[in-house]
């Protein structure tokens, strides 16, 4: 009795002392420079000035009243209520296409992962000739056809979408795998018990087997792709700038424009806060959801 | 043998006299903007340290624009390595003065007769802030109008006598714009910060601060200045794409008039390549003692240590010199900052090879300098009247409605009282 105490208590001594590197570097690295912006977002701070004084929630008062923001916070949930549905029924309605073709599914895998390989920033700049305003090949085409060309990038009402078209096309390749690779781990038996009992083909095959196996990954994909809608940054750095008008202004690059051009570090610090709240609280609700599946599937 | 004994001796004892020599040298370190400015950057430091074998210029790797030029070197002076010398966008100086990270030149300059050395006050107060010299003007340019000469010519126009008014000068650019689908009248680059507005303002003989402290775009002639712009788009058949897409059409020959930095005009000599004619032309007025706003770098001193200061300033007094201008100009399409420059010896040949580079120069007797908003909110200031410059070339609002809603912005965004 007392022999297996004692294992307890040295097995637990030895994991704390495993986990205690990785805990140490999450708190010096990642909870001590946020808990440093919290500070900052509550005051006047200036990049590289000498001080700053104590202004309470006045930063948070100003964000809310800021047009700018609101514009940006807006801009950041459509483009996010665009891209992240698109891009992840796509993703599944590709990968239960490319499961299916067999021997080409390798080549069909590689073709929608290459978006997520390439740097995006080359990548951005090979939109741009792309949707250039008179001789770019979208337009090129439009012309040929009898249609008006387009701004893509420099009009108003049309940038916002350009710009979750190509989120969208970053996008799919990364799920397209994490759906592969789900729909890989459904065992054949069930299938097969599936068809017994009739569901031998197409829709009803894919409602009573394939996506309720696929509901955990789905799960997963919805997450992880929501927080990189909301964290879109290089698409706007590269292609417009947040312009025309700030009608591509999103979350981290008003974030970005008001720490480093405007050098107003306050602001900057507690718009940084609440993006961390919501990309925190979508994290945490992952874990439960996934937590709560786990115990009772 | 002895031979050998000796020539071991000699580079023994060479040696030992060069460790001194090596050990007086100073080493600068100098920063700048823009990656394809490099070259000439780096041109000017080797001309420099030829000539002065003691001063060794270490060049970092250039920032890709003016801001973030500017936050780069407050994070290293944080750090506490900032470099000896920065090119900073001359409106961004007040950044540096308020972190007081930038000391006045007055210590160098005492006793130093700059007038006698080509710097005329108009250059030196570009540099300056409320009458304190904080930098020396690395490079200057004012914007012009470029022109395809053909286009000109079919719409009726004189290339020899481009239009000195606006109200001219959009009658033309309707006309070129009326001579194709393909072909576009005109473009007014909005640039990446207020100075083209600015430009407007000056046009019609405005600075964005009148006199009195009075928002220029609240007043009848500033609104004016800014319904220019409209004008451009609704009359003078200017579409409302990025500067890249109209820069492009120009060069493809399919763009009337173009009105931007003087400093476009080498890329404008390489691309063209003499495939049709073009040159420039003075800005146009509104009015008729109507100016053109001016703009460069201002190079400053960031060191601290009397000897590095020393180094710096004679760095600064040769970069800002007839020679090394002469060699600027010629690589740039700025204007030289130094009088000097402008001799026989100097830029005199070059400019009558290449008329098309001295319009800037010639209209610098009307230059305003580069507005700096008071206050820490500069910046925010330049974004929200480029925003205003968008949406009206968007048809968001009207050029009325955009000045009023601007003066209101600024009021809020300029220190109170």
């Amino acid at each position: 009795m007392t022999g297996s105490t004692a294992d307890l208590r040295a097995r637990r001594r030895a994991g704390l002392l495993l986990a205690a590197p990785a805990a140490l570097l999450l708190a010096l690295l990642l909870f001590l420079p946020s808990s440093g912006v919290l500070v900052l977002s509550l005051t006047d701070y200036r990049f590289g000035m000498p001080g700053a004084s104590w202004i309470g929630l006045e930063n948070y008062a100003r964000m809310l009243a800021d047009d700018r923001i609101r514009q940006s916070l807006g801009n950041t949930a459509l483009y996010a209520a665009i891209v992240a549905p698109v891009s992840i029924l796509l993703a599944l309605w590709l990968a239960v296409l490319i499961e299916a073709t067999g021997r080409l599914g390798g080549f069909f895998r590689t073709v929608f992962f290459l978006p997520v390989t390439a740097t995006l920033v080359a990548m951005a700049t090979a939109w741009e000739v792309v949707l250039h305003p008179s001789f770019g090949m979208v337009n090129v085409a439009l012309a040929a056809s009898g249609l008006e060309k387009e701004r893509f990038l420099s009009d108003p009402s049309l940038a916002l979408y350009t710009l979750a078209f190509i989120g969208v096309w970053k996008m799919v390749g990364y799920n397209v795998l994490l759906f592969v690779a789900g729909l890989s781990t459904i065992p054949k038996d069930l299938y097969e018990a599936a068809a017994i009992d009739g569901a031998d083909r197409g829709w009803s095959r894919f409602a009573m087997v394939t996506w309720p196996m696929l509901a955990p990954v789905t799960l997963f994909v919805t997450v992880i792709t929501l927080i990189r809608t909301v964290s879109e940054f290089e698409t706007i750095a590269v292609l417009t700038n947040g312009g025309p008008n700030g009608a591509t202004e999103m979350v981290l690059y008003t974030l970005y424009q008001e720490a480093f051009r405007y050098f107003d570090i306050g602001l900057a610090s507690a718009l940084a806060v609440c993006f961390l709240g919501i990309v925190a609280g979508a994290s945490i609700l992952n874990i439960v959801l996934f937590d709560r599946r786990s115990r009772h599937g | 043998m002895h031979r050998r004994h000796f020539t071991l001796a000699l580079a023994g004892t060479s040696a030992l006299l060069a460790a001194p020599l090596a050990a007086q040298e100073t080493t600068l370190t100098v920063y700048h903007a823009w990656p394809h400015h490099a070259e000439w950057q780096q041109g000017i430091a080797d001309r420099f340290m030829e000539a002065h074998p003691d001063i060794r210029i270490e060049m970092q790797a250039p920032s890709p624009d003016y801001d973030e030029g500017l936050v780069t070197v407050i994070r290293q002076d944080m750090a506490g390595n900032a470099p000896d010398v920065f090119m900073v966008g001359s409106h961004l100086l007040r950044e540096l003065a308020a972190r007081d990270m930038v000391e006045p030149l007055d210590d160098l300059m005492e006793g130093v007769d700059m007038g006698a050395m080509g710097y005329t006050p108009e250059a030196l107060a570009l540099t300056q802030i409320d009458g304190v010299q904080y930098g020396l003007p690395w490079t200057s340019s004012t914007p012009v109008m470029f022109y395809n000469a053909e286009l000109v010519r079919e719409a009726g126009g004189d290339p020899e006598n481009m239009p000195e008014t606006w109200d001219e000068t959009i009658a033309l650019a309707a006309d070129i714009d009326a001579l194709g689908p393909d072909i576009m009248g005109m473009y007014y680059a909005p640039g990446d910060d207020d100075w083209m507005a600015q430009n407007l303002l000056a046009n019609a003989g405005l600075q964005p601060l009148t006199e009195d402290g009075e928002i220029a775009f609240s007043t009848e002639e500033g609104a004016e200045a800014l319904g220019l712009f409209e004008r451009f788009h609704d009359e003078g058949g200017q579409e409302a794409v990025p500067n890249d897409a109209a820069r492009q059409q120009m060069y493809a020959g399919g763009l009337g008039l173009y009105f931007n930095s003087t400093a476009a005009v080498r890329s404008f000599e390489t691309e063209i390549d003499g495939r049709f004619e073009w040159g420039t032309a003075q800005m146009p007025r509104l009015v008729e003692e109507g100016g053109v706003a001016s703009g460069g770098m201002a190079a400053v001193i960031l060191a601290d240590d009397p000897k590095a200061r020393a180094a710096a300033w004679e760095y600064l007094l040769y970069g800002t010199g007839p020679e090394a201008q002469t060699y600027i100009v010629e690589n740039t399409g700025y204007m030289p900052v130094n009088e000097g420059a402008l001799g026989p010896d100097h830029l005199g040949p070059f400019y009558a090879d290449h008329p098309a580079w001295e319009t800037s120069a010639e209209q610098l007797s009307r230059a305003y300098p580069w507005f700096a908003w008071p206050g820490q909110n500069g910046v925010r200031i330049s974004q929200a009247v480029l925003d205003e410059l968008s949406a009206i070339a968007n048809d968001q609002v009207d050029a009325g409605e955009a000045a009023s809603q601007l003066t209101d912005e600024i009021e809020q965004l300029l220190p109170e009282g």
